[in-house]
């Protein structure tokens, strides 16, 4: 079945020339092609300059493009067809004091000639150009031959708002840093003239000539790319972060990279588009969650802004949580990350939102078959206040009338979320943010049951300078999930829910401590209420009984130190402890029998605890260390351990995260995971980051994973704590990495080799193993995942994406042979578990983006976007089941080519 | 069960289902035991509207998963052995294909625990775990709904959604204190068939048809309270021939201990899911039978003792309160070569081998 989805985006936007008047000193670019000749195709006498670059365009695929105000119309080209076209402009523009100079892989002409010459240089009080050069610092630094610091802050131009992840990079060298949760940034550097480079997807990069004399301040503000000149980059990630990143693990996808990736019916899901990277995966279409290095969906740490987000997916993980039009961009960290974050075993992801346009209202959109979005935001006091107020809504239920199911005939689903921030800065040393999410999921089944996911997020955030040095944010975060099944079938009639709601309250201080030395320390303390299952038949419904599982509650505290400590020009050391404490409170719980298995009849004595009673206390001591050695400008080793604690676990004993799958603490019964995770690296790049490669290798350890016994029963299980077994979690594996950054072609290879193996043989009782207490293949151990992702662009309007997807099937666990029992003549007897797998996926998508013309001054800047996911119609296996009889079948969820058209277009 | 089935059905959007086989080499054979007792003798039993049964012991060995029938193993030694101390051995039945308890009168009493000790012919010995009886209140009557649902139907290439009348089925569970009851509810339909092709007053025109498989889903409930009804099955009427001439229909009620119910309970699971991700690990169901002397080996299977009782419920034609039509599979459709169904010939060939049919009416069909 074939849908075409059109999604329509509306904007209201003023196309600001200006922005792209004051950009760049680049004023021309050339095609990709540098050594590609042009040669006039007619004879020019004395014509103006702007009327020979046109005629080039047009015969050739160079782009040029100049600021009108530099007059360039005055340059007179006197030219013979058949002479080298660029040699004659060169040489025109040099009489005038103009160059060309290579620009990465692309040819740039500036208004200054020599600017490209700039290498490292002494600062020297006599230097003549001086003049020219912005100046950082005043006075004499006290030595020449140490680094001083240049601080600053990276901001939208247009709407004032701080940009995270952005670089600032020494040009022609390694040095580069990232701005940080402020779009403040902090660089060592010798005092010296540089070019320094500032970069962020989806921005003109710009560049700036600085002469540091000094420690001093450089804001830097970039324009959103108003012109599509050419996406040089297509992440926030400065080029050269995977050799200088300090932390191991750490990724940024920016916004614009999640956007080129080809879409399931256009739906763009930033959570999704993490898979392709190494050491990331998921089960199949359709699922929510995602494995990070071989752990399951429930030890991922997901935050947007800061708060804890328990549901990332709609509609059973067919959508995205997040609306793409608010996302600055995603973060993640495989593993524990830096010891500020804590609390999940696998990884730390970061949704980061955008700020309000602080310049005017502007409202944004789009209207599609199955889901349309809304946006609006603006100042609401200028250059103190912005807004930015963004709702979805889905409606599929024309799709679930063209089924042929009874069930799904008679079925309805449809979501709801809704995004409202606020940033109010107060003076130039306090700012207040407040953000807020609503979601609301409904998927009524058959008429009769209902399913409801609702989540809601609040976050206050007050952002506090003492000095440029010394900076504290303080965050006051609640959260809420719950989910219900509702059944409105009269005499059957129910209510079940379950749910986690948290309070948190955070301090994090960070000081700079000369130098080499930022220390990031706070403390944090999060406050859960677990609603583990609660069913209510409702007043016609005589059949059913109440079932109430006691709430639990809990109140998990940390303390971090963590210091980046630059020890010296090439070797870096980002380490920290975590201290936490977990008081399990409340809850109901079973003494077992030790001589026994646990089961109900092993059940010798019974335990409640009142609400603010301790049940039980963890303490978890987190160290966390990364070693980054430059061993060349342009290569570096990255040796790193993290250790990190989990308290709470998602109890699912699927594959897949399901709807009726909850968070439960750990208590009396059961013990936190523990994860010890070591990983060791290899980053290189080439040609000035056009190329990186990478592989690093992990070995992460975890104790105390959760598991199931055989025939567990998670749904309204008052005995739960019986079915539950910990045992160890290992995984290991190597990821590699190919990247090219720039260029007509530019994506990049990454394929991963993995294990995750699982063993559960500390119970002396049988029932208490799995698989007879040996190591078995974890429901997520895809041992080879590759990933390919290609953009290439063949014109400046025409652009191709390519992603291709293979992985080993999942493991399952399969019949092995049946006997007959009273009437049913087939009952099987399987495998140990999971000692198959379903065959491998694969999958290639595409998609092509035609943009509008390039004049500058057009009504609408607009793109057809054409995608078609699966396009050879892979049939890759999204569950295996057995019949009775225990023959085997598979069902592929997308078994063919799924094309989309959407049309993006601003005003 | 029923989350993951809706979840499969959400994904069935754009899907497509196809068959796959995995290489699961070879697996050594199990012992299989398969047996039950129970309060009501086959003496006892036999005074029902029900079918004569005795109670049995089944040995056999496990099979390749595509098999049907299983190895029989007619070799062994059978026995029954009670608290009491008393021990009831079995006969191999060649008809059958499993040993029987010959006395008659035999039933399990209150209070006492029974096992049974299965000895191979080259001297193994496989004893059970005790079972005992766990009274419940009989199954006393049955309620009926007349009801319409959707359902889907293929028609040539395309899949329609059609209504459907019928007739839920349900079981009144009476309020109780104390324990939980743990039943299964096993449901075997009977129906008449008539042929048109045969002349009324031929022998083979009409035959009463029982299938002992047509509700392969095992029906288990673990009752706590009671006051209440447990749904039991969904007859459909339109275009269903059962109901033509006459439907009848045994519904035995078995209480179980609540190892037998944990059994139960896990079959049913395991006949409900497959290997799906929403759906958990399978796994392979509980057994309480081993190897004396040597636990490690491998035996599957349950012997287990019920309280039964059972009920039979009888629909006419007539009593339902709207009128049915149906096509007559054995008359020729003009312009097609008519090749006439099985059963139309004679009735005692209707569905081949997957019914029990026999021309003579039994005595139970009028009296209740």
């Amino acid at each position: 079945m074939a849908f075409l989805c059109f999604i329509y985006y509306m904007k209201e936007k003023p196309l600001p020339l200006l922005v792209f008047l004051v950009l760049l000193q680049t004023t021309f670019l050339f095609g990709q092609s540098v050594e590609k000749t042009v040669k006039f195709d007619q004879n020019y006498v004395e014509t103006p300059l702007p009327i020979v670059l046109e005629a080039i365009e047009n015969q050739s695929e160079i782009r040029f493009f100049y600021k009108e105000e530099w007059g360039i119309e005055a340059f007179l080209v006197n030219g013979k067809k058949g002479e080298d076209a660029l040699e004659t402009i060169k040489n025109l523009l040099n009489t005038y004091g103009f160059s060309i100079v290579p620009y990465r892989d692309l040819l740039v002409l500036v208004n200054q000639e020599g600017l490209e010459a700039y290498r490292y240089e002494q600062w020297d009080e006599d230097d003549l150009n001086l003049k020219e050069y912005q100046l950082i610092g005043t006075g004499k630094p006290e030595n020449s031959n140490l680094p001083v610091t240049l601080t600053g802050q990276i901001k939208d131009a247009g709407e004032n708002e701080a940009l995270i992840g952005a670089s600032i990079q020494v040009v022609d060298s390694s040095e580069g840093v990232v701005t940080d949760l402020d779009g403040n940034y902090e660089l060592s550097i010798i005092p010296g003239k540089y070019k320094l480079l500032v970069q962020y997807a989806g921005y003109e990069p710009k560049s700036i000539d600085v002469q540091v004399i000094n420690s001093g301040e450089l804001n830097v503000e970039l324009f959103n790319e108003t012109l599509k000149l050419e996406e040089f980059t297509i992440t926030a990630r400065s080029q050269d972060v995977s050799v200088s990143e300090k932390i191991a693990g750490r990724e940024i996808l920016d916004i614009a990279v999640i956007r080129s990736l080809p879409t399931f019916m256009g739906e763009v899901d930033p959570i999704k588009s993490l898979i392709s990277l190494p050491g990331v995966s998921s089960v199949g279409e359709g699922t929510s969650g995602f494995n990070v290095r071989g752990g399951d969906p429930g030890q991922n740490l997901v935050m947007m802004d800061g708060a804890i987000v328990y549901n990332s997916s709609h509609l059973f993980g067919f959508f995205g949580a997040f609306n793409s039009d608010l996302i600055r961009d995603v973060e993640i960290y495989k593993g524990g990350g830096p010891a500020n974050y804590g609390g999940r075993v696998s990884s730390v992801l970061n949704v980061n939102l955008r700020n309000g346009n602080s310049q005017g209202i502007d409202v944004q959109g789009g209207i599609g078959l199955i889901s349309s979005r809304l946006l609006v935001e603006g100042p609401l006091k200028k250059d103190k206040t912005t807004f930015l107020l963004s709702g979805r809504t889905a409606y599929p239920n024309w799709m679930l009338k063209q089924m042929k199911d009874p069930d799904l005939y008679q079925s309805a689903a449809g979501f709801y979320d809704v995004n409202f921030k606020i940033n109010h800065i107060i003076d130039d040393k306090n700012v207040l943010t407040f953000s807020s999410y609503l979601s609301d999921d409904n998927f009524e089944f058959a008429s009769d049951t209902a399913y409801v996911w609702k989540t809601k997020l609040g976050i206050l955030k007050w952002a506090h300078r003492f000095s440029n040095k010394f900076l504290m944010q303080t965050q006051v975060v609640a959260s809420d999930f719950q989910s219900d099944i509702r059944n409105t079938q009269e005499s059957y009639d129910f209510d079940y829910s379950s749910g986690i709601l948290n309070y948190q309250g955070k301090v994090d201080f960070s000081y700079e401590l000369g130098t080499a030395h930022k220390v990031d320390f706070g403390v944090s303390s999060l406050y859960y209420a677990f609603n583990n299952g609660d069913f209510n038949p409702g007043s016609e419904n005589t059949t059913a009984e109440e079932i109430h599982i006691p709430e639990e509650y809990a109140l998990e505290s940390a303390i971090y130190l963590n210091d980046e400590f630059v020890i010296s020009s090439k070797a870096s050391l980002v380490y920290g402890i975590r201290v936490s404490n977990y008081l399990a409170l409340g809850g109901s719980y079973y003494d077992f029998d030790p001589n026994r298995p646990r089961s109900n009849a092993s059940v010798t004595d019974t335990l409640s605890f009142g609400s603010s009673e301790v049940a039980k206390s963890y303490i978890g001591f987190e160290p966390r260390a990364s070693f980054r050695w430059l061993v060349t400008p342009s290569s570096s080793l990255k040796v790193s351990y993290y250790r990190t604690n989990q308290y709470i676990h998602l109890i699912s004993n699927t594959a897949a995260i399901s709807p009726v799958n909850y968070w439960k603490s750990s208590g009396y019964n059961l013990s936190p995971s523990i994860a010890d995770q070591y990983t060791v690296g290899l980053f290189k790049n080439w040609k000035d980051n056009l190329f990186e490669i990478s592989v690093e290798g992990y070995y992460k350890n975890t104790q105390q994973v959760v598991d199931y016994k055989n025939a567990a029963s998670i749904l309204l299980n008052e005995n739960l704590d019986a079915d539950l077994i910990q045992g160890e979690g290992r995984a290991y594996g190597v990821e590699f990495l190919l990247r090219k950054n720039r260029g007509k072609l530019t994506g990049w290879l990454g394929y991963t080799y993995s294990r995750s193996l699982r063993r559960f043989d500390e119970s002396p009782f049988e029932e208490e193993k799995i698989n007879g207490g040996s190591f078995f293949a974890a429901n997520y151990d895809k041992p080879h995942d590759l990933s390919l992702v290609m953009n290439y662009k063949v014109s400046r309007r025409f652009a191709m994406n390519l992603n291709f997807a293979y992985s080993t099937g999942r493991p399952i666990t399969v019949p092995v042979s049946k006997f007959q029992y009273e009437d049913i003549l087939s009952v099987l007897n399987f495998s140990d578990r999971n000692q198959y797998r379903v065959p491998d996926y694969h999958r290639l998508d595409l998609s092509f983006t035609l943009k509008s013309g390039l004049k500058k001054e057009k009504a609408i800047d607009g793109e057809w976007v054409f995608s078609v996911y699966n396009v050879y119609g892979r049939k890759n296996p999204f569950s295996v089941y057995f019949t009775q009889r225990g023959n085997a079948f598979q069902l592929s969820v997308l078994g063919s080519a799924f094309p989309s058209i959407s049309y993006n277009f601003k005003l | 069960m029923r989350q993951s089935y809706i979840i499969a059905l959400l994904l069935i959007l754009t899907a497509c289902i196809e068959p796959i086989s995995f290489e699961t080499g070879s697996e050594p054979r199990r012992l299989v035991v398969d047996g039950f007792i129970s309060n009501i003798s086959f003496a006892e039993q036999s005074l029902k509207p029900a079918p004569p049964r005795r109670f049995y012991v089944a040995v056999r060995w496990s099979s390749e998963v595509d098999n049907v029938l299983d190895e029989v193993i007619s070799d062994a030694s059978v026995t029954l052995i009670s608290s009491e101390g008393e021990s009831f051995g079995y006969f191999w039945d060649e008809g059958e294909q499993r040993y029987l308890i010959r006395d008659a009168s035999f039933h399990a009493e209150e209070n006492v625990d029974y096992k049974v000790r299965v000895v191979s012919s080259d001297g193994k010995v496989y004893e059970s775990d005790t079972d005992k009886l766990h009274p419940a209140p009989e199954i006393q009557e049955i309620d009926v709904d007349y009801k319409t649902i959707l359902k889907s139907i293929s028609v040539g290439n395309q899949t329609e959604i059609v209504e459907q009348r019928g007739i839920q089925v349900s079981v009144p569970l009476e309020a109780h204190g104390g324990d939980e009851y743990h039943y299964r509810w096993k449901i075997v339909p009977s129906w008449i068939f008539e042929t048109s092709l045969l002349e009324d007053g031929h022998p083979n025109k009409r035959c009463y048809v029982t299938n002992l498989y047509e509700y392969q889903s095992i029906s288990v409930w673990e009752d706590k309270a009671g006051g209440y009804n447990r749904d039991l099955f969904f007859l459909e009427t339109d275009d269903n021939e059962q109901v033509q001439y006459g439907y009848s229909t045994l519904i035995t009620q078995y209480s179980l201990s609540p190892e037998g119910y944990e059994f139960w309970d896990q079959l049913a699971t395991q006949q409900q899911s497959g290997g799906g991700i929403f759906d958990p690990p399978p796994f392979s169901l509980i057994t309480n039978i081993h190897n004396v002397n040597d636990p490690e080996e491998a035996v599957s299977g349950f012997f287990y003792v019920a309280h039964e009782s059972s009920y039979r419920w009888k629909l006419n034609p007539e009593d339902l309160p709207y009128q049915l039509t149906f096509m007559d599979a054995c008359e020729p459709m003009p312009g097609v070569p008519f090749i006439p169904p099985p059963g139309c010939m004679n009735c005692l060939d209707y569905r081949g081998t997957h019914t029990d049919n026999t021309n003579q009416q039994p005595i139970w069909w009028d009296e209740y």
